[in-house]
């Protein structure tokens, strides 16, 4: 008997990836439901915001799920697996090094972030958005990807040097480093 | 020691909070309250990242990508086996096999005779064979002459005359006929004596008459016994299945021309 999609809201991650390997196709829309922005949104700050790359990715990774639910052991965590594959996903792609010449300076043009002369001493949610994001682009791909996972994604250390394939203290170290630099950089912002 | 300090320095209220070999640590992009704020602000920005999500057309593609290989592979109706030519093949097969179930049944005829109107050149080569073994081995052979006294060949040929001359043993009349021989003959020796040499002569004449009938008539038994006790004969190396039916059918009809 299938069941409907609303049933499968109450699985757990690995509950669903046991699901999907059995053919259902609901717990595959709830698993993206849960994991598709998240995941394109760390891929596309991985990819400097190169749209179309970055939707490249995320489709070999859920056809990944898709076709090959196996290589998940339902014993660990998913949502370490899936960001590990992500990870390597956007390594290989750093390796490839064709964004970067595909973008403007490092940056997708349909993110064109507004220039500091244009900043107000009073600035909305927005502009240091764009302005994290711009800084974000700026650091190296190993202090960006810390960054991402911990304070955008909400993973915790120990999921980080997971993913990473790192160990904690590596983890902590770059993340102290990033933090430090986008605070110099972003000194200029008045947030409340 | 830097690390430990990292995870928790930015989750306390106030930079006042930190202890001093926190703040030494972070002096060098968070040397005050203000600096200490900027950072929380900013660490918390940043987890409310612009909301994000993949095109529509990616999903309608994973789903196509989904169904592909999830959904079990349907062979087109025209690849499958023919339903005519099948439908076609079991009527045939039923037909062959009522027609079969009939013949072999049903039939009053011998295997070999069927055999032989069916597939004549099997026929053959089964005499063929058989004469062969037969020749190598005597006991076979007779037994082969027996069987080969099929019934549907008269065993003798019986003569015209006496085929018209009724079967004697159950026949009324001629068991009446008999009897009357032995009556008649005084009273007839009587009618010489008294009519002359003449009618003595006729009486002598039908005298010798009746007893060449009685003699054609011993002979039809003969005949007729010899028939039953070839009869059985061959039935005994035949099947017990054949015997009932054969034995019933052969004896009437090599009885019944003599009646």
């Amino acid at each position: 008997m299938r069941l409907l999609k609303a049933e499968f809201k109450a699985y757990s991650d690995e509950q669903l990836m046991l699901a999907i390997s059995h053919g259902e196709k609901p717990a595959f829309d709830e698993l993206y439901h849960r994991y598709a922005d998240k995941l394109y949104g760390y891929i596309l700050k991985m990819l400097w915001y190169n749209e179309v790359r970055a939707q490249d990715l995320l489709q070999d990774l859920f056809t990944k799920i898709i076709r090959q639910p196996q290589l998940f052991d339902t014993s660990k965590n998913f949502k370490t697996w899936i960001y590990t594959i992500a990870s390597n996903l956007c390594k290989n792609e750093f390796k490839r090094n064709e964004v970067r010449k595909n973008t403007h300076n490092g940056l997708d043009h349909r993110y064109n972030i507004a220039s500091e002369d244009n900043l107000d001493n009073t600035i909305n949610d927005l502009e240091f958005m764009e302005a994290l994001q711009r800084e974000l682009t700026k650091l190296d791909e190993k202090h960006r990807e810390v960054f991402v996972l911990k304070h955008i994604d909400g993973l915790s250390i120990k999921e980080i040097a997971e993913i990473m394939s790192i160990n904690e203290g590596t983890v902590k170290s770059r993340l102290f480093y990033a933090i430090k630099k986008l605070a110099e950089e972003l000194k200029m912002f008045e947030l409340v | 020691m830097k690390i430990i300090i990292m995870e928790e320095i930015f989750k306390k209220m106030h930079y006042d909070d930190l202890t001093e070999s926190e703040k030494s640590e972070i002096a060098e992009f968070c040397p005050d309250q203000n600096a200490f704020q900027h950072i929380q602000n900013m660490l918390n920005h940043a987890g409310q990242a612009l909301p994000v999500a993949p095109p529509i057309s990616l999903k309608e593609s994973l789903n196509k990508t989904f169904d592909e290989h999830y959904t079990p592979v349907v062979i087109p109706l025209q690849k499958r086996f023919p339903v005519k030519l099948a439908v076609f093949l079991s009527v045939a097969a039923v037909l062959v096999f009522v027609y079969l179930a009939v013949n072999l049944n049903f039939t009053d005829q011998d295997p070999a005779l069927n055999l032989a109107q069916n597939n004549p050149k099997k026929a053959q080569e089964k005499k063929r064979s058989s004469s062969k073994v037969s020749q190598n081995n005597p006991a076979i052979s007779e037994q082969q002459k027996m069987q080969s006294l099929t019934p549907s060949e008269p065993l003798i040929t019986i003569p015209a005359e006496i085929e018209d001359v009724p079967f004697p043993m159950e026949n009324e009349s001629m068991n009446g006929y008999v009897n009357e021989k032995i009556e008649v003959l005084p009273e007839s020796s009587a009618e010489i004596a008294m009519d002359g040499d003449d009618e003595k002569d006729a009486l002598e004449e039908s005298v010798l008459e009746r007893k060449e009938q009685s003699k054609r008539l011993s002979e039809v038994r003969d005949i007729n016994e010899i028939a039953v006790s070839a009869n059985k004969a061959s039935l005994d190396v035949k099947g017990s299945r054949d015997r009932s039916k054969v034995n019933q059918r052969q004896l009437l009809k090599q009885i019944k021309p003599l009646f």
